[in-house]
């Protein structure tokens, strides 16, 4: 299930904002995309997304599991996009947050079931009823992941995870981040602007 | 001791500004709650001023006896409620389709003229292209061969199939309008992209992320166009079922009635339709309520949406299709305002100015009365929302527990007169200007207007205020060391053209006043649209389409000088700083 950027440009008005991207994330691993701002960074997840605006363009292909994802909706390519802002829906509960990424086979008990196992995972059971509001900002950066998790996509986007949370709380949502990754074995793309959010094994692209 | 006189002073301030903006809310709602109050007597049988001075409830037996009461009031709620749910769905699936794309900017762009166009003049246009005789038939019948016009009843239809058209047409884009700045606060692009990412389709993010947050931020505009659409009687009487009308034009026609005693049938009536909408609105809001309850699975259940492009694209059709009725509406006014003799099936007319020339006389006075009512109510609406929004802003500055409800107040009390149905107050209104000789004045027909034009005002520059960056103030403030200066040059400066778009949207809302006018003026001052109304009952197509398109052209100018005072203000100030740099 390995995720394939091949040969990758991207412009602007013109003007190159990446220029021949090559690389291969196998599963489990993640590529750190490090650069300064408008490098092209937040280009290339949307690229991969498939939400890169019309007055960008490009040319090359992006692989997801041997399928050309090109041309494909973004609701069809299976890829699961983390937010630095972590983007809780308001008008749901957190356990309804939960539920709501999971696929439409599951049935109404498996669903809160899968939920409430999805919040024992990350520590925090028994917040199932409870309002995202009420969270703290780590709390809610491991529901958020969670959350993209149960939607069980192919490759999991992460854009600039950590910079929002304070140093104690990054380093421990780096840690969960990259075990859920390897655990779930599946490619990561991470884009940041800090060489400490690197992991120690894995790939780096520096625009 | 000079600390202690700053402290007095701020104090002093604080509670002065505080009763200022209390004492402008209680004097705006003071017509609104005393016409209410007014219309509760005679509706119990006491209206002194014709005899009836003791109270009874023969009125409402009246009332109830009344030959297809029931029919009238279904369909008051029929049109209403399907005509605010087809606008509502429609505006959101606008909203869905183009949001973000150039269609989005486009359709924005749109907005301030169809919003600015008066019903009045919306409903003779999509006359002109819907009756048997009119620009559709026409067109078919090149094809189909007809000769004579199909005996086909396309307006003033017994089940207000039209009179529902012309409030889709004319309520779509409000919604979309208060959709598109209430939509701002909320992340929408980050939704959109997490959702897809979540494997949601658009339209499914739109229903199941957007729409429960969107919703309660259009909630109160919901409920106007459905209060609205009960009680409106103008369009009602161009293009509603005429047959067994809409309760309130029979209220309407109560009060026209020669028989005074229909009056007091009328003012029972009047509450009567009060409760109506009162009822309604409630039957609205429980129906959200039980929906958020119920509609909870349906949220989580994993469907990430079939038919999602297919719903996408019917509401951009049907968007266009919208704009396309309102073009035609407008050519076909036009058209008409020029016809000497158009017989059917010819597609073209013969001309002539005779139309123009005829009413040329009558119109220059109603013209006269339209321009100084919507522009004395447009400034005086205009200045009042921004001493109120100063006003809002002092107090949450201070960050007292005044800046949280005071702004809450405020806003709520300008839905008030959007909110109740117009005849309803506006009867009560007119009972009290005859029992104190004030009618007929332009003054009170302005004041009148005030409560229409005000909310619709404040509503507009509300959005901008709270937007507004108050570092620039504080900015100028350092600079100039003057607050007048500071807020003329830098407030007003930044905020010059929301204020100038106010200035056309508050005309545009007087110009099309019917009843405030009518109830105001006793028949001594004619606008416009009064002028274009009682033309209905005559059926003079030619009169019409003039008295209709100078409707139409009014606001237009409006907006025309609005959009080129800005642009024009704007570019002077670039170059005057290009000068001085």
């Amino acid at each position: 299930m390995s995720l394939i950027l091949d040969q990758i440009d991207i412009t602007l008005n013109g003007q190159k904002l990446l220029d021949n991207i090559c690389c291969c994330v196998d599963d489990g691993e993640v590529l750190s995309v490090l650069g300064p701002s408008g490098c092209g960074k937040s280009s290339l997840l949307n690229l991969i997304c498939g939400t890169l605006p019309n007055s960008f363009g490009y040319s090359g292909q992006v692989i997801l599991d041997g399928v050309v994802l090109n041309h494909l909706p973004p609701c069809k390519r299976q890829v699961g996009l983390q937010f630095q802002d972590h983007l809780l829906f308001p008008h749901m509960t957190v356990g309804e947050n939960l539920a709501f990424a999971l696929p439409a086979h599951y049935r109404k008990s498996q669903r809160r079931e899968r939920a409430e196992q999805a919040l024992a995972d990350c520590g925090m059971s028994g917040f199932f009823e409870l309002n995202p509001a009420m969270l703290s900002g780590g709390q809610k950066a491991r529901i958020s992941l969670m959350r993209t998790l149960l939607s069980e996509p192919k490759a999991l986007l992460l854009d600039e995870p950590f910079s929002k949370l304070d140093a104690t709380l990054r380093s421990s949502f780096r840690h969960f981040v990259f075990q859920q990754i390897q655990s779930r074995s599946i490619p990561a793309l991470m884009v940041t602007h800090d060489e400490q959010d690197i992991p120690d094994k894995g790939l780096l692209l520096k625009l | 001791m000079s600390l202690l006189i700053k402290f007095e002073q701020r104090v002093s301030v604080r509670s002065v500004s505080r009763l200022l903006a209390l004492g402008l809310v209680a004097l705006f709602l003071f017509p609104v709650l005393a016409g209410l109050g007014s219309i509760m007597l005679p509706a119990f049988g006491y209206m002194p001023v014709l005899g009836f001075d003791t109270f009874s409830l023969s009125s409402w037996q009246m009332l109830l006896e009344t030959p297809a009461l029931i029919e009238m009031l279904l369909l008051s709620l029929w049109t209403s409620v399907s005509s605010t749910l087809l606008s509502l769905s429609l505006a959101f699936g606008v909203i869905g389709c183009t949001w973000g794309s150039p269609l989005w900017q486009k359709v924005q762009r749109w907005l301030a003229p169809l919003m600015a166009v008066p019903h009045v003049a919306l409903a003779f246009g999509v006359m002109f292209v819907l009756m048997p005789s009119g620009l559709l038939a026409r067109l078919i019948a090149v094809f189909a061969g007809w000769r004579f016009p199909p005996d086909w009843q396309t307006i003033q239809d017994q089940y207000g199939i039209s009179l529902i058209l012309i409030l889709i047409i004319k309520e779509t884009p409000f919604l979309l309008f208060m959709m598109a700045a209430s939509v701002v606060q909320l992340p929408v692009a980050d939704t959109l992209k997490l959702g897809g990412s979540l494997g949601y389709q658009p339209a499914v993010i739109w229903l199941k992320l957007i729409w429960p947050r969107l919703y309660p931020m259009i909630r109160l505009s919901v409920y106007t166009v459905l209060a609205f659409a009960i009680s409106v009687v103008d369009v009602a009487l161009v293009i509603g079922p005429a047959n067994h009308p809409t309760f309130a034009v029979q209220i309407f026609q109560w009060i026209n009635d020669p028989d005074l005693s229909k009056s007091l049938l009328a003012a029972s009536g009047s509450v009567l339709l009060l409760l109506l909408v009162a009822s309604v609105i409630g039957a609205f809001h429980l129906t959200e309520w039980t929906m958020n309850r119920r509609l909870r699975h349906w949220l989580i259940n994993g469907h990430r949406g079939r038919f999602s492009s297919l719903w996408l694209s019917f509401s951009r059709k049907a968007w266009q299709g919208l704009v396309m009725l309102f073009l035609s509406g407008g050519a076909a006014l036009l058209i008409w305002s020029f016809v000497w003799r158009w017989r059917f099936p010819s597609l073209w007319p013969d001309w002539s100015l005779r139309s123009w020339q005829r009413a040329w006389e009558g119109i220059s006075e109603p013209i006269v009365n339209s321009l100084l009512i919507g522009v004395t109510a447009t400034l005086v609406a205009n200045i009042i929302s921004v001493i109120l929004l100063e006003l809002n802003d002092l107090q949450r500055q201070n960050r007292e527990s005044a800046g949280k409800w005071l702004p809450l107040l405020t806003r709520g009390a300008m839905y008030i007169p959007l909110l109740l149905p117009q005849m309803t107050f506006l009867f009560g209104v007119q009972l009290l200007l005859l029992q104190w000789g004030a009618e007929g004045h332009w003054l009170t027909v302005t004041g009148l207007h005030l409560l229409f034009v005000l909310p619709y005002c404040f509503l507009s520059l509300s959005g901008p205020w709270q937007h507004y960056d108050q570092r620039h103030s504080l900015q100028g403030l350092l600079l100039s060391g003057s607050w007048l200066k500071t807020f003329l040059q830098v407030k007003l400066g930044i905020l010059w053209r929301p204020v100038m778009a106010s200035l056309a949207l508050g005309f545009a809302v007087s110009i099309a006043q019917y009843l405030p006018t009518l109830f105001a003026s006793a028949g001594r001052v004619e606008t416009v649209t009064t002028e274009a109304v009682s033309l209905v009952s005559g059926g003079n197509r030619r009169l019409i389409g003039v008295y209709g398109l100078v409707q139409m052209l009014l606001p237009f100018i409006a907006y025309a000088m609005a959009f080129f005072l800005s642009y024009w203000t704007i570019r002077r100030g670039r170059f005057a700083r290009r000068l001085n740099s």
